[in-house]
């Protein structure tokens, strides 16, 4: 069966390309635009693996990524973060127990991997 | 009058000519702290002639807990007898705040009275540009920091959809159509490496950046460049040759960051050849490790040579076209082999071409 995945970003333009870019791969993909739709769309389709953008209006992705992290019935999805901003990435990857991060600008082979990697 | 007396008032003009033309407050007190000397600029600083202070101490002028401090101060120095510098703060007459730094020597004349000798700086004018300065600096910061994100995320969405038709995801293409998102795409790498050097080189020069400093082996540095380089080298049928002196012992540096400067420097050696050989060597020599990249290339202008390392200096090599780089690299990988207590440089290669050093303490990291 194909797998899940939840994309989080606020910018359009890059939600639009990721969405493309996963259902070429065969993923069925759901998009979310802030932190709270992360946590309620995670809740309601429990996918298998969540693209979560760290800054966002009203809920950013590291506050999601907390709560969802610290949910029993979310805590085992995957989480890779994806930001453009290099500070603190690692510091935030361990605050919201993300199990992987990629840099703005990024390569979508170098996510596909990760992804590849996390649900398998 | 007497020759004497002529001559004592002489010296005396003369004595009082020189300290009142002193722009700094110079003050004397006895050991009752009371002034007993006072230049020209004490009493334009505190606005009270000369001779009405004489006499008196700070209890007569000013707040008492101010008279309090600058007492207790004195009397550190009447018992220590040490030289004394003190930084403190002074409010005037008109309520502006001054930061005043004194400096106070016990004196102690022929009968044994002690004086106290002190000299005043007003360094309001200086603090407060020290302190614009600062604000600058983290101004810049964090200009560089909010930039480069925003920078980021629209080359984000750029990057992946030139990827998305290059890779014909979204249908196929045409061979002209191709050579155009190459185009693009060569362009948007440039555009996230001079994001990514402007970044490094703002964190390097603010004292931001944070290095991982621990035994590493930089034959292994070298190594793992050669390997992901090779193939670049030899794009361009040049030879790539390896010369690693196998007794330099594990030491300790950031590897990752020397990955970053030996990168550089090959990339700048690939840039500016176009036949020959690029030759990367490491020696050892008594607790230095020096390690050269050498090109058979266009080689450097005399000129050039002293600006190399500047940021923002794109070397005038003799085919002044090829200008690829950010401009910043040959500065970052300075700073950052400064920051290990090493030292950088380049000479022309006297086969043709350039020859780029560096060398490395092995003791002294405790330093």
């Amino acid at each position: 069966m194909n797998k899940k995945i939840l994309v989080v970003d606020d910018e359009a333009d890059i939600l639009k390309e990721i969405s493309f870019i996963l259902q070429k791969h065969g993923f069925i993909v759901f998009t979310g635009i802030n932190g709270q739709e992360a946590i309620d769309l995670a809740e309601k389709l429990k996918p298998d693996l969540i693209i979560l953008d760290v800054f966002m209006p009203c809920v950013s992705g590291t506050e999601a990524g907390k709560i969802i992290k610290q949910r029993d019935s979310l805590k085992n999805i995957p989480i890779i973060l994806l930001t453009a901003s290099i500070d603190n990435i690692e510091k935030t990857k361990d605050e919201c127990m993300a199990d992987d991060y990629v840099l703005k600008p990024f390569d979508y082979q170098e996510l596909l991997k990760k992804i590849d990697k996390l649900i398998k | 009058m007497s020759e004497h007396k002529y001559r004592e008032a002489e010296s005396r003009d003369y004595f009082y000519k020189i300290i009142n033309s002193i722009p700094d407050p110079i003050f004397v007190k006895d050991r009752e702290h009371r002034w007993v000397l006072l230049n020209e600029a004490h009493a334009q600083m505190f606005g009270i002639p000369t001779e009405e202070m004489l006499g008196k101490t700070d209890h007569d002028y000013f707040p008492k807990e101010q008279a309090d401090v600058f007492w207790a101060k004195d009397e550190v120095v009447f018992e220590a007898g040490t030289e004394n510098i003190n930084e403190e703060l002074w409010t005037d007459s008109k309520g502006i705040r001054h930061v005043i730094v004194t400096k106070k020597n016990l004196y102690t004349d022929d009968k044994g009275n002690k004086f106290i000798v002190g000299v005043i700086r007003d360094i309001t004018d200086l603090k407060n540009t020290q302190e614009k300065l600062k604000e600058a600096k983290d101004i810049q910061s964090r200009f560089t920091a909010v930039v480069s994100h925003e920078l980021r995320t629209p080359l984000a969405a750029i990057r992946t959809g030139v990827n998305i038709i290059l890779d014909g995801l979204s249908g196929p293409i045409n061979q002209e159509q191709r050579d155009f998102l190459e185009i693009v795409k060569n362009n948007i790498e440039r555009l996230s490496r001079l994001i990514n050097d402007v970044l490094d080189f703002q964190k390097l020069d603010s004292g931001k950046m944070h290095f991982d400093i621990k035994p590493n082996d930089i034959n292994e540095v070298i190594g793992g460049v050669y390997k992901t380089m090779h193939h670049l080298v030899e794009k361009k049928k040049l030879k790539f040759v390896l010369e690693l002196d196998k007794k330099i012992p594990q030491f300790s540096f950031d590897k990752d960051r020397f990955i970053q400067v030996v990168t550089n420097l090959v990339n700048n050696a690939i840039a500016f050849t176009d036949k020959g050989s690029i030759t990367i060597t490491s020696k050892l020599k008594e607790n230095i490790v020096h390690v050269e990249v050498s090109d058979t290339g266009v080689g450097i202008s005399e000129e050039s040579l002293p600006k190399l390392f500047n940021p923002f200096e794109q070397a005038e090599r003799s085919d002044s076209g090829k200008r690829q780089g950010t401009g910043l690299g040959l500065a970052i990988c300075k700073e950052i082999i400064l920051k290990h207590k090493g030292k950088v440089w380049a000479e022309p290669n006297i086969t043709g071409g350039s020859i780029f050093h560096f060398t490395l303490p092995i003791k002294g990291e405790d330093e």
